[in-house]
């Protein structure tokens, strides 16, 4: 909650002190004076004091009139006399929801530092509160919103706002700015009335600024909600790199034993394990065995050997002799199967090259063609009438080609041969994948198949050493076969292990995955809750029911919506800034802001029941109108609307006494800024 | 029975119909790409915004694809003997020519000199606004710049003809 309770504008003169001094009340204050009397000045101070004048631009110059910074004329015995301004300043005591004071200064004109505001923590000027506790705090710098010494940020604590990160165009994202939002609190009369719904500052570059601002004025979900989606989007590309990460390193680490990976899903999964589990598998005798068995395979052959005494190379000669040429006949038949495959692999990886290739030159192409319809888009007044399908000399028709097809082929149009090159370049790229996976597969046989030749070719040496060696000498062979199966199981081990340490990694992360998905189901459908859209339908309803009472006149009042994308009043089919007529677009401003007030005070909006409008009555909007919204803005429980207007009178007196406002400042003819002591 | 006499019915009413589809047709085949590319050859690599026609094909043929455009490149920087770049002459190109003389965009100068108007010269200035368009292109011709003189192009005809 926001209330301005009191205003002092002191001016330092030549010829004196001059200014004005200003209470507030809750409801509907109005302050009436004819024009050029500074009832703009006086609630464009009240912006000024809270370093706020960023929301109307970035300019550093004062936005103040030259009576508070360079000179003021003021009536002396009747005459005209002019005062030059030494310095001056503008006070006020603002209170929040806890029924909590501050009084900020601001110094406009002189030789104080304009971005600083002195803050005491109480009412300083009306009753003398916590005249020791002024701190000086800064505006218009950066930090200005979160930094400790920051007004914004002391402001917005004030107020208890806790101000949502906006997405900017460029740079990393920042607060929500007060700057933002204050345009829906504060139509200033100048330029505040030309854009509907507000004029938002575009220069803090923020993103969907006018979104941001309406979403955290009415405390809607969808902001949270946009938020969660946002963080629930990062985490799932977060898990899909990972799972491609760890299934790219199991793959890897299974190359060490030319093993094949099989059953890790290429995405990451919500369930684990998978139904078909992963398994790594190496190849023994040309066909794929899981590592397990493998394992269990070697280790039972080394019991097998334990309990066997190493032969003499005598005693297994003979063996070893009919093994040998068994191993031979073997080894050829691998080398045959290499050799086979490998052609396999040439002829895979030439058609993927080519593949590839035939890629590039469609994507070349697309390019062209992208580059060619923004070349017919740009509408150069030089540009060829060819494209019209007609010859320059002679006017006749000719094809959109440089191709002699005569009449018997059309070309397709731009648009057709982009999606058609599209579509090419997506089955392409499939065929392409197969053929590279075809092409991995054929590497991975080719050396599980070598593999197995050198362990033929070790064994076929060491059993031929056998032959050769003395009789009495134990077997080289039997003796070399029990150090490799040792050194083998330890290898086959390690890499089991390994394997089984990726499988842990990717439950964790399904886990994870899991439950990223169940946050994804959480968030509603579309962007707004039911308890946001029941906001934007009563927002809504009592927008219509003003509209109504205002006599809105250019358009059927129902078709007119606010929009749940960016909550702006729409119309079907219609530019409404443009349709409507410059009264009504006056009637269609008020009513969306009140009834973004009355909305956004209910308890779980963070509209600060504080509405400052600047000259309503613009576009000579007719007095009934007009009164009908005073009507509705006494009406108004729970926050303080002021009112400015220059409106004749006898007849606006009359009217406010007949509602009921009491909160009235009259001026008449009188200078706003008067002078206060010799 | 009924249906036998529906099937008759319609055939009696109804012919057989064929629809002409469109076919695809590469990008280097359209009028205005061509012309377009013909004008970015004539405006950044021509001295005076003027070529002869043998040096258009040539240029025409360098900057028809990447693959193109290496081999031109390597065989100017001399990695490559002349006759690896193997260009040829392509009609497309005589026909867009053809068309843009028509469109008042270039015109013959002495005979045998293409040039380019200054109602060329607005096009593809126009076109060049948008940097993200032709990049490719624009940014090789901008490499080679200027340096294809009419003697060079003879010479890469010369040596292509032995």
């Amino acid at each position: 909650m926001l209330r301005v309770r009191h205003l002092l504008i002191h001016i330092n003169t030549d010829k004196g002190v001059f200014g004005t001094k200003q209470d507030f009340a809750d409801g509907l204050n109005v302050v009436r004076a004819e024009n050029y009397r500074g009832k703009s000045q006086l609630v464009q101070s009240i912006i000024y004091a809270l370093g706020l004048e960023g929301m109307q631009s970035p300019s550093y110059a004062v936005p103040l009139a030259h009576a508070l910074t360079g000179y003021l004329e003021y009536p002396e015995n009747s005459k005209k006399a002019k005062a030059t301004v030494i310095d001056s300043a503008v006070s006020m005591e603002i209170e929040n929801g806890k029924g909590q004071f501050l009084t900020v200064q601001r110094a406009i004109a002189g030789d104080r530092n304009r971005n600083l505001i002195k803050v005491w923590e109480g009412r300083a000027l009306t009753k003398k509160e916590a005249l020791n506790t002024s701190r000086d705090y800064y505006v218009r710098e950066g930090g200005a919103a979160t930094s400790d010494l920051g007004f914004h940020r002391r402001l917005k604590d004030f107020l208890g706002w806790d101000l949502p990160m906006a997405p900017r165009f460029s740079d990393p994202d920042c607060p929500l700015y007060l700057e933002t939002i204050f345009p829906l609190l504060y139509v200033e009369q100048k330029l505040g009335w030309g854009r509907l719904p507000a004029r938002y500052p575009t220069w803090l570059s923020i993103r969907d600024v006018g979104r941001r601002t309406v979403e955290f004025i009415l405390g809607l979900d969808a902001y949270a909600n946009a938020l969660e989606r946002n963080a629930v989007q990062e985490e799932i590309k977060r898990l899909q790199r990972e799972w491609t990460r760890v299934r790219a390193a199991a793959e890897k680490s299974s190359s060490a034993v030319i093993g094949m990976v099989r059953g890790i899903p290429l995405e990451p999964v919500a369930s684990w394990p998978p139904e078909i589990a992963p398994s790594l598998s190496v190849m023994r005798e040309s066909k794929w065995i899981l590592i397990a068995d493998y394992l269990t395979g070697l280790r039972a052959r080394q019991t097998e050997l334990q309990g066997v005494e190493v032969p003499s190379t005598a005693n297994a000669a003979p063996s070893v002799r009919d093994e040998l040429a068994k191993l031979e006949e073997d080894l050829a038949g691998e080398e045959r199967t290499v050799t086979a495959l490998f052609q396999q692999f040439e002829s895979d990886s030439a058609e993927a090259d080519s593949l590839k290739q035939r890629i590039e030159s469609i994507s070349d192409d697309l390019r062209k063609y992208k580059d060619l319809r923004k070349v017919r888009k740009m509408g150069s007044k030089d540009q060829p009438d060819v494209i019209s399908g007609h010859c320059p000399t002679c006017h006749q028709e000719i094809a959109d080609s440089l191709l002699d097809t005569g009449n018997k082929a059309v070309p397709m149009d731009v648009d057709q041969n982009v999606s058609f090159y599209e579509e090419q370049i997506q089955l392409f790229t499939a065929v392409y994948k197969n053929a590279v996976h075809a092409t991995e597969m054929a590497e991975k046989e080719i050396q599980a198949h070598r593999l197995e030749v050198n362990g033929l070719r070790e064994r076929i040496r060491d059993m031929r050493e056998t032959l050769v060696s003395a009789s009495s000498s134990p077997s080289i062979e039997a003796i070399s076969e029990r150090i490799r199966l040792e050194d083998r199981i330890i290898r086959v081990e390690a890499q089991q292990q390994r394997f089984e340490e990726h499988l842990a990694e990717l439950a964790e992360l399904s886990s994870e995955w899991h439950s990223v998905q169940e946050r994804l189901k959480k968030l509603p459908k579309g962007a707004l809750s039911e308890a946001d859209q029941k906001k934007i339908s009563d927002w809504q309803t009592s927008f219509h029911n003003q509209l109504t009472r205002y006599k809105m006149g250019s358009l059927d009042i129902q078709e007119i919506y606010i929009s749940l994308d960016n909550y702006k009043p729409q119309v079907e089919r219609i530019n409404l800034e443009a349709d409507v007529s410059a009264s009504d677009l006056i009637r269609l401003h008020w009513a969306y802001l009140l009834a973004l007030m009355e909305v956004g005070t209910k308890p779980t909006g963070n509209h600060p029941g504080f509405l400052v409008f600047d000259e309503p009555q613009q576009q000579s909007v007719e007095e009934n109108s007009f009164q009908q919204m005073l009507l509705h803005a006494q009406a108004q429980k729970n926050c303080q609307i002021i009112v400015t207007t220059s409106h004749e009178r006898s007849s606006i007196d009359a009217y406010l006494k007949k509602i009921g406002v009491t909160h009235v400042a009259e001026f008449g003819m009188d200078h706003i800024l008067q002078k206060m002591s010799g | 029975m009924m249906a036998e006499e529906t099937a008759l019915t319609l055939e009696k009413q109804h012919s057989f119909r064929f629809k002409r589809r469109p076919i695809s047709l590469a990008a280097d085949f359209r009028p205005d790409w061509k012309i377009a590319t013909l004008l970015l050859i004539l405006h950044l690599s021509s001295h005076a915004g003027k070529s002869s026609l043998k040096r258009l094909h040539i240029l025409n043929w360098a900057l028809r694809s990447p693959k193109n455009r290496e081999e031109f490149e390597q065989v100017k920087q001399h990695q490559q003997p002349l006759f690896s770049f193997q260009f040829r002459f392509e009609p497309a190109l005589g026909r867009a020519i053809h068309l843009a003389v028509g469109e008042k965009l270039v015109e013959w100068v002495g005979g045998d000199r293409l040039k380019i108007t200054t109602k060329g010269k607005g096009w593809i200035t126009d076109i060049l606004k948008d940097t993200s368009v032709m990049h490719d292109e624009r940014e090789f011709l901008q490499r080679i710049g200027k340096t294809i003189t009419e003697p060079l192009a003879t010479e890469m005809i010369t040596v292509k003809n032995i």
